[in-house]
């Protein structure tokens, strides 16, 4: 099967602004399930609501477009209802850590077989481009008329102290790289993330002096570093650096599906 | 229970975790599954799990029971003090009224048929587990109203305990039938 | 099966005779004890239960699984009834199959946690925002809430509608007498799926008459079908083509609107011969089926209704019965039921209301009842 055998194609042209990164991390996705082979049949691909919330509607799945910041939600009571399946999750920076922090802890916590991926464009994008819980610090937007003065989560740190036992990061400018890594954390049985860093020169760039999608993609590139190349580079030459790679794995841990599969035999109810 | 009496309210009163729940629960399951009668109880509990004064009602009827709170006591039975005087409302004027005579105060009202008895005090130390207050109160009730006979409770009480506190309970069930 | 149980215990039995196979829920006093009854039976009958991080999510987890095939449950009390309403209304906007039990205590707020209250029968009919029908049923008596249990599931599974089961903390905590036959004996409904292998084009999701629920498919089951939430199309995708819109708002209120006569259950005693009439549901009711048997009694004319569905409300069978005979109304609020009793008669009424977490007696509606005579 083709890449895009997984898009509704009668649904496009899509609905995001030209040079939009959401469009890159639909390709990713898609080229991840082509190159796993999974069948449309068993899998379940849920979204929010948000521009990444308009996902749903693109990808050729049993899809479900659900509420802001709940859609780990449903896909919790999916996965459940059916843990032989794939369910994928697809989310915002508002979506996922705003509205929806205490679902997304807590699928960690649990470690449910949920594969999540978190497009961080750093903004509330679809609303006209409101502060974010990571938006960085300074910067306007129509709700920090004066600048941002609120910190930011670090999505990685987060997912990791919840207990995702997959974690890495990547950014819309390094398409190939990010492909790998989604494929990477859709093979992991678990709770995996992937923080997408996005750009949304639309809502965020045109007030902070980055007009159009280049010269926002531009700053996404000197504001990113690979964790390899890193790793060689002196603490003062980080600061400021949002790092790129996988940054927690973890297989030994029981996904939760499984455990409740032994309460059910526990119970002597598993027919 | 005779043929005219066919509604009867029962109340239980005690500290938060003393057992006086469970002798309403077992009393009306006992009821039901002995007497082919319809019984309910409504536990009363507040906030604090420990404690604080609890109550329980337990109505008996052989008719299916509508209002399902006691307005009229035939019987209460209080170890705390506090929890007596709490829920000291409804009680019939002939009502039987059984108070643990460590915990709860001189109570000489002549309307009731009083009876002060060391129930905690047997329970702890004559029966050897103070745990066994549900049973052995359950006992000193079914006696006092001959709702249920010692034979019903002899069958009844080793399958309604947990495992291996059958006989320590059975032990209480013959010292309650013969507490009065 | 004749057992002594709290009507918590007894929903749940009821539910997994029912086919439920799923719960979400979060604890909240006073209906912890459902939930902690479905953690046991749940996986020994093979299914799943799950208490997730907050109420909203109970919801959602409830309404995933039944997307994914599965009769589901969740049950909460007033402050978790509140927050479960965004995704009731998802769950209309959906057309999802699923029953959510309230056990009414007194609000509003953390309010009276340990006491009885009607005073949520509004919001199980209006509590989510926009247009939207819905079904909510008011059992009163212990072998009623089982079969009524039961029959929640059945109308959701029917209607593909989220269906509300209404208790209170009375009949919640009350150990009671519960003599029904075995599980298994009761006709269980399944929702209608479309056969399996058609062209997903060809299939039509909205494309149905007035008054008919619709058919739709689970997941997994070979169609790739999309869930919206927004305002959608005969195909389920986002419109605001307001003709559309209309559509399918007029669609999902026919569905139920057009099917009140199957839906509505009343228990209608001594009416046809009454000069006074006791309106009452849920445990209030079983104060007035009291009063109106000691009216009688008495040698006075009174009579019952109790409406078991109380969405949607039966105004017509109600308007058919009373006439033109005095009402007394009586209910754990303000007076809220009494406002849809007077627009069903068409006149002012009286009745009994106390919303002090205390129940109405059966003493007191027998007086009221003579008052009115």
């Amino acid at each position: 099967m083709s890449y895009l055998d997984y898009v509704r194609q009668f649904k496009l042209p899509h609905y995001w602004c030209p040079g939009c990164g959401t469009g890159v991390v639909l390709q990713a996705v898609v080229r991840a399930f082509e190159a796993l082979g999974w069948k449309q049949e068993d899998l379940a691909f849920i979204t929010g609501i948000g521009c990444s919330g308009r996902m749903s509607t693109y990808v050729n799945a049993n899809t479900m477009h659900t509420t802001h910041g709940r859609p780990l939600a449903f896909a919790t009571g999916v996965k459940l209802a059916r843990p032989e399946k794939h369910v994928v999750v697809v989310s915002g920076d508002g979506d996922a850590l705003a509205i929806g922090g205490n679902h997304f802890i807590h699928a960690a916590r649990r470690n449910i077989d949920i594969k999540l991926v978190i497009i961080n464009n750093l903004v509330y994008g679809m609303t006209g481009g409101q502060v974010s819980p990571t938006t960085p610090q300074k910067f306007r937007t129509q709700t920090t008329p004066y600048g941002n003065i609120d910190p930011n989560f670090d999505v990685v740190k987060l997912a990791i102290a919840a207990g995702a036992t997959f974690v890495g990061r990547e950014a819309v400018t390094r398409p190939r790289n990010l492909e790998k890594l989604i494929e990477k954390s859709f093979q992991h049985k678990g709770f995996s993330v992937v923080e997408v860093i996005s750009n949304c020169h639309i809502n965020l760039g045109r007030k902070n002096k980055m007009k159009d999608q280049i010269t926002m993609l531009r700053w996404i590139s000197t504001k990113t570093i690979p964790k390899n190349l890193a790793e060689k580079k002196k603490p003062e030459e980080l600061e400021g650096k949002i790092l790129l790679g996988i940054f927690h794995e973890d297989k030994n841990r029981k996904e939760y599906t499984e455990l409740y599969r032994e309460i059910q035999e526990r119970a002597g109810g598993n027919k | 229970m005779s043929q005219e009496s066919k509604h009867y309210e029962l109340r239980f009163s005690a500290v938060g975790g003393q057992g006086l729940i469970t002798t309403g629960v077992l009393l009306a399951e006992a009821m039901v599954e002995y007497e082919g009668l319809y019984a309910i109880h409504s536990p009363r509990y507040t906030a604090q799990v420990r404690g604080g004064p609890t109550k329980v009602d337990v109505i008996i009827d052989n008719k299916p029971i509508y209002f399902p709170k006691t307005t009229s006591v035939d019987f209460y039975l209080s170890t705390s003090q506090q929890s007596f005087k709490a829920y000291f409302q409804d009680i019939k004027d002939d009502a039987i009224v059984v108070l643990d005579s460590n915990l709860v105060d001189e109570f000489n009202d002549p309307k009731y048929k009083v009876y002060r008895l060391p129930l905690i005090e047997i329970a702890a130390k004559k029966i050897g587990n103070v745990v066994t207050i549900s049973t052995l109160s359950l006992a000193v009730t079914s006696k006092l109203t001959g709702l249920l006979s010692l034979k019903e409770l002899e069958d009844f009480v080793p399958k309604s305990v947990p495992r291996g506190y059958e006989e320590i309970n059975l032990k209480a069930v013959r010292v309650g039938f013969s507490l009065v | 099966m004749r057992k002594v149980m709290p009507g918590n215990e007894n929903v749940a039995r009821a539910a997994i005779a029912a086919g439920c196979r799923f719960f979400a829920g979060y604890p909240i006093t006073p209906s912890s004890e459902l939930a902690a009854t479905m953690s046991a039976l749940l996986p020994k009958a093979g299914g799943t239960f799950i208490q997730m991080e907050d109420e909203i999510a109970s919801m959602a987890a409830v309404i995933g699984a039944s997307i994914a095939g599965k009769k589901v449950m969740t049950a909460t009390s007033g402050p978790g009834f509140s927050l479960k309403q965004e995704h009731i209304g998802l769950a209309c906007m959906m057309e999802i199959p699923v029953v959510i039990v309230n056990v009414m205590r007194g609000g509003p707020s953390t309010g009276l946690p340990t006491h009885p209250s009607q005073g949520d029968v509004m919001q199980a009919r209006w509590g989510t925002h926009g247009d939207h029908s819905i079904i909510a049923l008011t059992p009163s008596l212990p072998n009623e809430i089982y079969t009524e249990t039961i029959r929640a599931f059945n109308l959701a599974e029917q209607y593909r509608s989220p269906v509300i089961l209404l208790l209170d903390e009375i009949l919640a905590h009350t150990y009671e007498v519960v003599d029904v036959p075995e599980s298994g004996g009761y006709e269980t409904a399944n929702r209608k799926l479309p056969p399996k292998g058609l062209d997903r084009l060809d299939f039509y999701t909205y494309n149905r008459n007035v008054g008919d629920p619709p058919i739709l498919p689970n997941f997994f089951m070979g169609y790739n079908f999309h869930f919206e939430s927004l305002t959608h199309d005969e195909m389920g995708f986002p419109t605001t083509d307001p003709k559309k819109v209309d559509l399918l708002v007029k669609l999902r209120e026919a569905k139920i609107e057009k099917n009140k006569e199957k839906i509505w259950e009343n228990d209608i005693r001594m009416v046809e011969n009454a000069d006074v009439v006791v309106f009452a549901y849920g445990s209030v009711a079983r104060s007035g089926i009291q009063a109106v048997e000691k009216a009688r009694k008495d040698g006075i004319k009174a009579g019952l209704f109790r409406p078991i569905t109380l969405w949607p409300f039966p105004d017509k069978p109600l308007r058919e019965a009373v006439g033109n005979k005095k009402v007394i109304v009586a209910e754990m609020n303000t007076g809220l039921i009494k406002r849809e009793v007077e627009r069903a008669l068409r006149r002012d009424v009286g009745g009994i209301f106390k919303a002090n977490g205390t129940p109405i007696t059966p003493e007191e509606i027998l007086g009221r009842i003579k008052e009115e005579k």
